[in-house]
């Protein structure tokens, strides 16, 4: 990995560029290539203010900048893919769009070879009123066909959207998932060289995604460049032979795909570990917040950091609520593994009980616990009284290490018996009937 | 792949850099751009068209019946219950209905223009922040759609006019159409291009906007007459009215459409009203590309803020 510049792909004749970019001297080899690439967004206190800039051409000055993208320098090679990877608000999508240009850069520059197609919103001009045939015509009319081109495709479109049957019925009768499928359908018969994706190939349902995904690689097999900017780290590494993380509008790293993204979640991973229960200063004054919170062991009350699978334990979280009349809250507590799998979780709203007052503690009992060996995040969540907006989520201060006793495998423990049945008597031990008598039977309760 | 390819960019592509000769090249590089994205233009406006009559029961018969209704309205107040007489004996309560709507018809194709252009860029937020295209082609929509209400009204008009008015309601002005169209498009788009630049940094642009257009259109000889001899209390504002554009544009298509069934009321020829049109016709266009060109880089930007 590198950080600050990227360069993928054979290396041709290089000369320094006005930035002090290295840079390519022909573009034949590349598809993208962007050097010092910077985005500053004007923001206005009032319109007047944004009025009064523009009639004296900038004369009066009344706004603050906001930069969002800051020297970003890569060069992707023809038949490249390139993931983007980052936080909200990283950059990734004004990086997107400046390549797309539907924003110019302030800074820097770019060239893209061949024909450039984006998809960063399906559907983006659908008419509700039109049928999905004229919606796909006139979406492919958008990305840059001709009518003509179009109207050849269209068919193809609409059956790969499998959308053959409702052609002429007007989109608006649509679902969502119906909308995006035609939406990236009409998108992908435009045939571009290189490809801009803001997170929109993974649409309709999971058979409609398998088709999306193939699509999209039959499309890279074919030659074309692909930029995905994805929260899916999965997908990224999947689609992409390389990514660019981006953090606070610079290039934090690049290179292979596998690397960057697992350097990436890692960072996301020492995120988490910064607001555990006592590290979030975060948090409104005047909104509820939890305070404390330990995992004890039930039979003797003393806190834990490791438990066994099977002992009865206790989650005490100590929990202010400065406005209980305006903030009504529920309380919720999820146990996660390494992977980010959230193996079980609880919260007062499915339980019916209900945080009363402005201060108490909150006594979660685990009789037996389930969760076989291993380390997870425990997880605290203040939620609104309907259990949806979180007014708080955070983890305990440290991992809670379950010791598994058997050698069970798998997530939880099951209360579980064997019941124990003689074979039936007969020619055919293994043949499926009910035994004609009752056999010996022993139960053996774990 | 297609034959057409607007989509593909040419060489670097950096911070937009807005100088004199970028304002003027408008002026060629904005029709280059119209006539290289032609089939996208034509699609929006067959769309917005359609849009207008989607789902009612007389479909394309819209554009027809509603000049028709309006005339008949104009004809039974202004001829019946005003007495208003226009042209040839013969013509009776016809005559000032044709003389009205014709003023109206060039009235209402442009205040529809630049009324819808004004919020164009707002009302497809989602296709200027989401798509690349150009977006200041977007204008072309209201005004490619209502300069088509325009041709409807009058195609209606010199038929109406033709069979009420016989004679005496001629076709001889009708050579200059073309100038005229060309003026009366130039103008509109500049105007066009320019509010819809505007609302895009104030957003009050469009309800002043409403109200400027309301007195505008009693500030034009539409519903009354620019003559002393019928109106003279208008003596000492002749100047101002004369002055007015859309005076010009409206005697303009007037006598173009009514030929000598204009003439009552004419206190110009159609040359001279093409002459005193033509000069604000262009500066409104120059107006309308220079705000489009200054402010193309950041339109979206200003679009979603």
């Amino acid at each position: 990995m590198s950080s600050g510049r990227f360069a993928i792909g054979a290396q041709g004749d290089h000369a320094t560029g006005a930035q002090g970019d290295r840079v390519i001297a022909a573009q034949g080899d590349f598809a993208i290539e962007a050097q010092g690439l910077g985005k500053v967004y004007r923001r206005w206190d009032g319109p007047w203010a944004r009025a009064l800039e523009s009639i004296t051409r900038g004369r009066v000055t009344g706004h603050r900048e906001v930069r969002a993208l800051a020297g970003v320098s890569f060069q992707l090679p023809r038949g490249g893919s390139l993931g983007l990877v980052g936080s909200n608000g990283a950059g990734k999508s004004t990086l997107l769009k400046l390549l797309a240009q539907t924003t110019a850069p302030t800074q820097g520059r770019f060239r893209t070879s061949g024909r450039v197609a984006s998809l960063l919103e399906l559907g983006a001009g659908f008419h509700p009123g039109f049928s999905a045939r004229e919606n796909a015509l006139q979406n492919a009319v958008l990305l840059g066909l001709s009518t003509r081109a179009a109207r050849s495709r269209v068919a193809a479109a609409l059956e790969f959207a499998e959308l053959c049957d409702v052609a002429d019925e007007p989109v608006g009768t649509f679902s969502t998932g119906m909308a995006m499928r035609l939406g990236f359908a009409a998108a992908m018969c435009v045939e571009p060289d290189v490809l801009l994706l803001d997170e929109v190939f993974a649409v309709g349902d999971l058979s409609f995604q398998k088709k999306c995904v193939d699509r999209l690689s039959a499309f890279r097999a074919g030659g074309g460049t692909m930029i995905l900017c994805s929260h899916a780290l999965y997908d990224v590494r999947q689609m992409c032979d390389e990514a660019l993380w981006l953090e606070g509008g610079a290039v934090a790293a690049c290179g292979d795909a596998c690397e960057v993204t697992h350097a990436y979640a890692a960072s996301q991973r020492a995120k988490e570990e910064c607001q555990r229960v006592d590290g979030d200063s975060s948090q409104r004054a005047d909104w509820p917040r939890i305070t404390e919170a330990e995992v004890v062991l039930s039979h003797s009350g003393l806190p834990a950091r490791s438990v066994r699978t099977g002992e009865d334990i206790e989650l005490r979280i100590t929990w202010e609520n400065p406005d209980p009349r305006e903030h009504p809250i529920q309380l919720g507590v999820g146990f996660v593994r390494g992977d980010q799998t959230l193996c079980a979780a609880v919260a007062t709203h499915h339980d019916g009980v209900r945080l009363a007052g402005e201060a108490g503690v909150a006594v979660l009992r685990l009789p037996r616990f389930a969760l076989l060996a291993g380390t997870f995040l425990v997880k605290l969540y203040l939620f609104d009284d309907a259990g949806v907006f979180r007014y708080q989520e955070l983890a305990l201060k440290h991992d809670l290490v379950v010791r598994g006793e058997g050698k069970e495998v798998g997530l939880v423990h099951l209360d579980h018996s064997w019941r124990l049945q003689g074979a039936p008597e007969g020619p055919n031990p293994w043949a499926l009937r009910a035994p004609e008598q009752a056999t010996p039977t022993a139960e053996v309760v774990s | 792949m297609s034959q057409h390819v607007p989509y593909v960019s040419r060489g670097w592509i950096g911070p937009d850099r807005v100088g004199l000769f970028e304002l003027i090249a408008e002026l060629w590089r904005y029709p280059r751009r119209a006539l290289a994205h032609r089939d996208l233009v034509g699609v929006w406006v067959r769309r917005e068209w359609r849009a207008r009559f989607l789902g009612t029961a007389l479909g394309p018969l819209w554009p027809f019946v509603q000049p028709l209704a309006l005339f008949g309205v104009y004809a039974f107040v202004f001829g019946e219950l005003f007495g208003l007489r226009v042209g040839a004996p013969g013509v009776g309560v016809f005559g000032g209905a044709v003389w009205i709507f014709a003023g109206v018809l060039v009235w209402s194709s442009f205040s529809e223009c630049v009324s819808r252009a004004s919020t164009i860029f707002l009302e497809h937020r989602n296709l200027v922040l989401r798509s690349a295209f150009p977006s200041d082609l977007l204008v072309l929509q209201p005004v490619l759609c209502g300069m088509a209400t325009l041709f409807v009204g009058a195609g209606v008009l010199c038929c109406v006019a033709a069979f009420v008015a016989g004679d005496s309601l001629g076709w001889s002005q009708f050579a200059w159409v073309g100038v005229l169209c060309g003026l009366h498009f130039a103008w509109v788009l500049g105007l066009s291009l320019a509010l819809a630049c505007a609302q895009v940094v104030l957003r009050d642009t469009a309800g002043l906007l409403g109200v400027g257009l309301t007195v505008w259109m009693f500030a034009t000889p539409i519903f009354w007459v620019a003559d002393p001899a019928v109106l003279p209390a208008i003596e000492p504002w002749l100047g101002w009215v004369e002055a007015n554009p859309m005076h010009s544009l409206v005697e303009a298509w007037r006598w173009t459409l009514l030929g000598e069934g204009a003439a009552p009321f004419a206190r110009a020829g159609l040359s001279e009203h093409l002459l005193r049109f033509a000069p604000w016709a262009f500066g409104a266009l120059v107006l309308g590309l220079g705000s489009a060109r200054v402010l193309r880089a950041q339109l979206s930007d200003e679009v979603a803020s």
